[in-house]
């Protein structure tokens, strides 16, 4: 036997190992192993600041004749100029929707045919006038986002994040799986210069492997020298510098980035291999963003692995939501992306959907918290955009979620003079008010994937702000 | 082995560059703000509202007897990518006062033939101010170009066909002008600081000739002895941040309304002078600050010229400076920049309140002149921009301590980046042992790439695709493409919190060696003219002993100096078994120990005692033949294996090591 391959099979061993005794036969059983996917949470960061107002706009029925009035006279030029009136422009840019609980009829942006279909059947929650941080900057606010604290105003990202706090809760070896291109504060963990020490950086899941030894070539090619020597230089230090130097020298990350690599790399890749190529539908998966389309390979990927990922919670992300100029074209392109009929995930879910299962489809064992630093200003800037603001609407979705609108979606203090005898809709620099905390939502979701574990996630979640008291008392299943 | 780049290889070579060039940018999102992560402000920043007892003082200079070779080396490697300084003067600048060395190696001259002494004959260095220049230079047939011909086309302003302008193209010149011997490193980190980081946009929003004249015109600057405020301004002022932020649609109507956003109104103070806000009224900030800079910003379109640089696309045709009158550009368009201005109709001065004071002006360059100094000496600016910058070239663990002395010694600098700067490299601060600063793919490869560089012939005989553009591209760094935009680009931070940059990086140097161990390179300067054989020849430059000969173990030691500049610190004994099997015999220590078992790992200790320390020792004491192309090649084999190891990806942190 090659020493590649014992290495490829002792890692698949000690990492089924821990896995109770089930699993090995599992594996022994096919090429592909079947495994369950435990209860795993997705945080799809919107970076940018999302105008979620967008997303969703009254319907022509609307109750509120001022209100929807008064939103079209200062959005009105976000659209097609040459559309004469609200309804007409509704009609061709959104899609009726229904909210089951309150009857309310709104608007999904057509360009989300997918997310629109998946709010019918009921796996959408959407909650209005949330808010994940109290300032209009983009670094502060991704921080607090990132770190599922609203309140902090410290910019320091040498902290943990809510997703690395969770996995740091849950029973077993749970870790993060950071499926984009850099391991953000979201998947950090509470220990100081061991950050990343419960993350997998799957940032491209069919290429995670170091190059080593080639048996193919030669022994005595350039490569095969190199790979050798520094294979045993960082195998022969590697113990010696976790011994001999202290927890915060600060080339320990470099030593666990290569053992983080050679470990999971070697185990991915030969699994990966015996469970065969990517379905078609996602190597032809063709999207505006490469990044993301990339995400979502990488999500079905790690969703036929869990056992080797030991994942429970994942970290996607999606850039480009500052539209600040010509936000039809951008919002429009970026959600298509994710939320259209055949966007990113429209296509990975009902593929990982078919994976085979034990006792539930791993889609039903998924649920998606869609975020973003701030929401913006209700009323669209002068360049066919929206500016900076903070509250906006947090999305919940998977087979867990009870689907409907949460909060007031179109509040109608926006179109009342405010304390200040202002009305927001008209005045340059409201946004929408934030009225729940997303520490409330959050909670929720960290008690779905493992009860009990909110209180250390989440430590303020029951004295943070909410709209309405027992909002989110049936928001998933237990 | 010889090396050699066969017609074949070339094109499949250059194929390959253009398709990892072109794909990476048709599937970057086609969107106004490309990529947002923050992970670069690790650095706690003090406010001026924050308890901190007032400094005694400022930067604390080194003694004569606290300066020395590994001082002046750090300064390099922090502040100008490593320099390209014979071995000699740095000796000569370790000899010398801090004070005086210093006014030698970081000066804005935009040639410095002490930091680059390889550069003397150099006809390039005459463009080392000019990004267009130089690829007017470098793609041209003058007979003084020095570029071998098969790269000439690869720095033309336009693409293959004279159609567009071609970004890729810039992207090789900036990345070669990093390494092009003669030219001042420290001038060119400095300005990719100022474009790529602090007052950052992306190509993709300003369009490439316009960031390239955002970059010259940066230099330009520097190296006339603007000020830190002066550069700013520039910056705020220019046709290419206008472009990429949208505020060059920014106006007053005739209706007197404000039409335009106020994305480059905040930014301006949070990115430009790190005023957040944080300390003023936050309506008043929200409200009168921003909003009224908002409106200052308007009346600056951009003119256009057909045919610019000889493009057919028009969107190439958009020229920098800003004229902030009101005329007819080249295209025969009305921009009526003084009549969309604030209150700008009758051509007089207004004023708007900004930041508690009146700025005024007759149009938007001058209330920018006038607003530059009150942010600049604004209490959130004095205590945010010196940690900024020094986060950036030097230190990503600063202490209060160090924070102090810095504000301190800003305060003293009134503005001076170069007085600033030079105070901070040969202070106590820079040089304390707890300094750490993690290196972004830029600064990797650029330190490396000068290191392995040995003289100007070899600058030029390097194909195109073997200067380090690609590398520092598949690691996450592109120029002119910051990863966060506006935000500035992959820092160290983001690269170790990538473990993709740290495979790219160990799979480049494992599965392409040759890519720093070629010995040789064929090459013409004038088509179908006669062949030149450039030949890498370390012999000339790594000391030999008192007898006259190179020593493994010498050799070894002054490689890892050169490529990692830790004295030796960090040079384990696992580490030196492996370069002295590298250097003596081109294998690695484990096939030379058991060819029977060559992916054994030894220990130090196992190295340290018996038959195996025996054998490094032997290793150690062969002596190199540098007449013979094989030398030259192992030499490239020991790189390799350095600069894949952890001290490479970063420098200093020597404190918490227990060293």
């Amino acid at each position: 036997m090659r020493r590649r391959e014992f290495i490829h099979r002792s890692l698949l061993a000690s990492a089924v190992a821990g896995l109770g005794s089930s699993l090995p036969m599992q594996l022994l059983a096919g090429d592909c192993p079947v495994t369950e996917l435990p209860r795993s949470l997705v945080n799809v960061m919107f970076r940018g600041g999302a105008d979620l107002r967008f997303l969703f706009m009254p319907a022509p029925s609307h109750p509120d004749k001022t209100y929807l009035n008064t939103l079209w006279d200062v959005r009105q030029v976000l659209y097609d100029a040459a559309y004469n009136s609200y309804q007409e422009m509704f009609d061709n840019e959104y899609l009726l929707t229904t909210d089951p609980a309150s009857g309310l009829q709104f608007g999904i942006f057509k360009r989300c045919g997918w997310l629109q279909s998946e709010f019918d059947a009921g796996r959408v929650a959407v909650v209005a006038n949330a808010y994940c941080s109290r300032n209009r900057r983009h670094d502060q606010s991704i921080l607090n986002a990132d770190a599922g604290i609203p309140s902090l105003s410290q910019l320091n990202f040498d902290r943990n994040g809510w997703g690395g706090r969770l996995v740091e809760q849950l029973d077993g070896q749970a870790n993060v799986v950071e499926l984009g291109q850099s391991i953000s504060v979201f998947s950090k963990g509470s220990t100081p210069g061991a950050r990343f020490e419960k993350v997998v950086h799957a940032e491209d899941m069919r290429n995670m492997a170091l190059a080593g030894v080639n048996p193919d070539s030669p022994a005595g090619s350039q490569r095969n020298i190199l790979a050798r020597a520094l294979n045993a230089w960082y195998e022969a230090r590697g113990p010696e510098v976790a011994q001999d130097k202290p927890a915060d020298w600060p080339y320990h990350v470099f030593f666990n980035n290569r053992d983080a690599l050679q470990a999971f790399g070697l185990s991915v890749e030969q699994r990966l291999a015996s469970c065969g190529d990517l379905p078609l539908e996602l190597q032809e998966l063709a999207i505006s963003n490469g990044d993301f389309a990339q995400q979502c390979k990488n999500l079905y990927d790690a969703c036929q692995l869990p056992d080797v990922l030991n994942m429970r919670v994942m970290s996607m992300n999606y850039d480009g939501w500052d539209t600040h100029n010509n936000e039809y074209a951008e919002i429009g392109a970026n959600l298509d992306d994710v939320f259209g009929t055949s966007g990113g995930l429209a296509t990975t879910l009902p593929l990982i959907g078919q994976l085979p299962y034990l006792e539930q489809s791993a889609r039903d064992n998924l649920v998606f918290y869609f975020a973003s630093d701030f929401g913006r200003q209700l009323r669209a800037n002068g360049s066919s955009g929206t500016d900076h603001g903070r509250g906006t609407y947090s999305l919940l979705m998977g087979s867990a979620v009870r689907g409907g609108v949460y909060g007031e979606l179109f509040p109608s203090q926006e179109v009342n003079p405010g304390t200040n005898g202002l009305i927001p809709l008209q005045t340059p620099g409201a946004d929408i008010e934030g009225k729940t905390s997303t520490e409330r939502i959050l909670a929720r979701a960290c008690d779905w994937v493992q009860p009990d574990t909110s209180a250390a996630v989440f430590p303020d979640a029951t004295i943070a702000d909410i709209e309405t008291p027992g909002l989110f008392d049936s928001l998933l299943s237990s | 082995m010889r090396l050699t780049s066969s017609p074949m290889k070339l094109l499949l070579t250059m194929k390959f560059l253009l398709i990892v060039l072109v794909t990476s940018l048709l599937v970057t999102p086609a969107v106004a703000r490309p990529p947002f992560d923050f992970d670069d402000f690790e650095i706690p920043i003090l406010l001026p509202d924050q308890p901190h007892p007032p400094p005694a003082k400022g930067l604390q200079s080194l003694t004569d007897e606290q300066w020395g070779r590994q001082e002046v080396t750090r300064i390099l490697q922090a502040f100008a990518f490593g320099g390209q300084a014979t071995d000699q003067q740095v000796n000569q600048w370790a000899s010398m006062h801090p004070g005086d060395a210093i006014d030698e190696m970081l000066t804005f001259s935009p040639v410095n033939l002490q930091l680059s002494p390889q550069g003397r004959d150099d006809p390039s260095t005459q463009y080392c101010n000019s990004l267009e220049k130089l690829q007017e230079f470098w793609s041209s047939d003058d007979p003084k170009n020095p570029m071998r011909v098969a790269n000439r086309s690869w720095y033309k302003t336009l693409d293959d066909e004279d159609e567009y302008v071609a970004p890729v193209h810039l992207f090789l010149t900036w990345s070669r002008l990093a390494h092009t011997p003669g030219c001042n490193g420290f001038v060119t980190k400095l300005a990719l600081y100022i474009t790529n980081y602090h007052a950052s946009i992306h190509f993709q929003n300003s369009g490439s000739t316009l960031i390239r004249s955002y970059y010259d015109d940066v230099v330009k600057g520097i190296t006339e002895g603007a000020d830190f405020v002066d550069l700013m301004t520039l910056a705020a002022s220019h046709a290419a941040l206008a472009r990429a932020y949208g505020h060059m649609e920014n106006v007053f109507d005739e209706q007197g309304a404000f039409q335009g956003n106020d994305d480059f109104a905040r930014e301006y103070f949070q990115l430009l002078f790190g005023i957040k806000g944080v300390s003023e009224d936050e309506d008043y900030h929200e409200n009168v600050t921003i909003e009224h800079n908002a409106w200052l910003l308007t009346g600056m379109a951009l003119d256009a010229v057909p045919d610019a640089w000889g493009s057919t696309r028009r969107t190439d045709w958009l020229v920098a400076p800003l004229v902030f009158t009101n005329h007819f550009d080249a295209a025969g368009r009305l921009i009526p920049n003084q009549a969309t201005h604030y209150m700008g109709r009758g051509g007089e001065p207004s004023c708007l309140e900004i930041l508690h004071e009146n700025i005024c002006g007759k149009n938007a360059m001058e209330k920018l002149v006038a607003l530059g100094r009150v942010a600049g000496a604004h209490p959130e600016s004095m205590a945010n921009t010196p940690v900024k910058i020094v986060s950036f070239f030097a230190d990503d663990k600063l202490t209060e301590e160090k924070i102090a002395q810095l504000q301190y010694s800003w305060s003293e600098a009134n503005f001076d980046l170069l007085k600033f700067l030079r105070a901070y490299a040969i202070s106590t601060a820079f040089h304390s042992p707890d300094t750490f600063k993690l290196h972004s793919a830029f600064e990797r490869n650029l330190l490396i790439h000068n290191a392995n560089q040995l003289n100007a012939e070899e600058a030029y005989a390097e194909l195109f695709t073997e200067g380090p553009t690609i590398r520092m591209f598949e690691q996450g760094a592109l120029v002119f493409a910051p990863i966060r935009d506006v935000f500035g680009g992959q820092t160290g931070t983001d690269a170790a919190n990538d473990r993709y940059v740290f495979k790219n990086a160990w799979d480049a140097n494992v599965m392409a060696p040759e890519f720093l161990g070629k010995p040789s390179e064929p090459y013409r300067l004038v088509a179908n003219g006669r062949v030149h054989e450039w030949r890498k020849d370390w012999g000339s430059v790594i000391p030999e002993n008192k007898l006259g000969e190179h020593i493994v173990a010498e050799v070894g030691g002054w490689l890892w100096d050169r490529f990692l500049n830790d004295s030796k610190l960090n040079y384990d004994v696992v580490a030196q078994a492996q370069v002295h099997a590298l250097l003596a015999t081109g294998f690695d220590f484990g096939a030379v120990a058991n060819e029977n078992n060559m992916e054994a790992v030894y220990s130090s200790a196992e190295i340290s005692t018996g038959d195996l320390a025996e054998l490094n020792n032997a290793l150690a004491e062969t002596v190199m033949d540098f007449s013979t192309e094989d030398a030259n090649v192992r030499v490239g084999m020991a790189i390799n294996f350095i600069t894949a190891l952890p001290y490479t990806f970063a420098s200093g942190g020597l404190t918490a090591g227990g060293q």
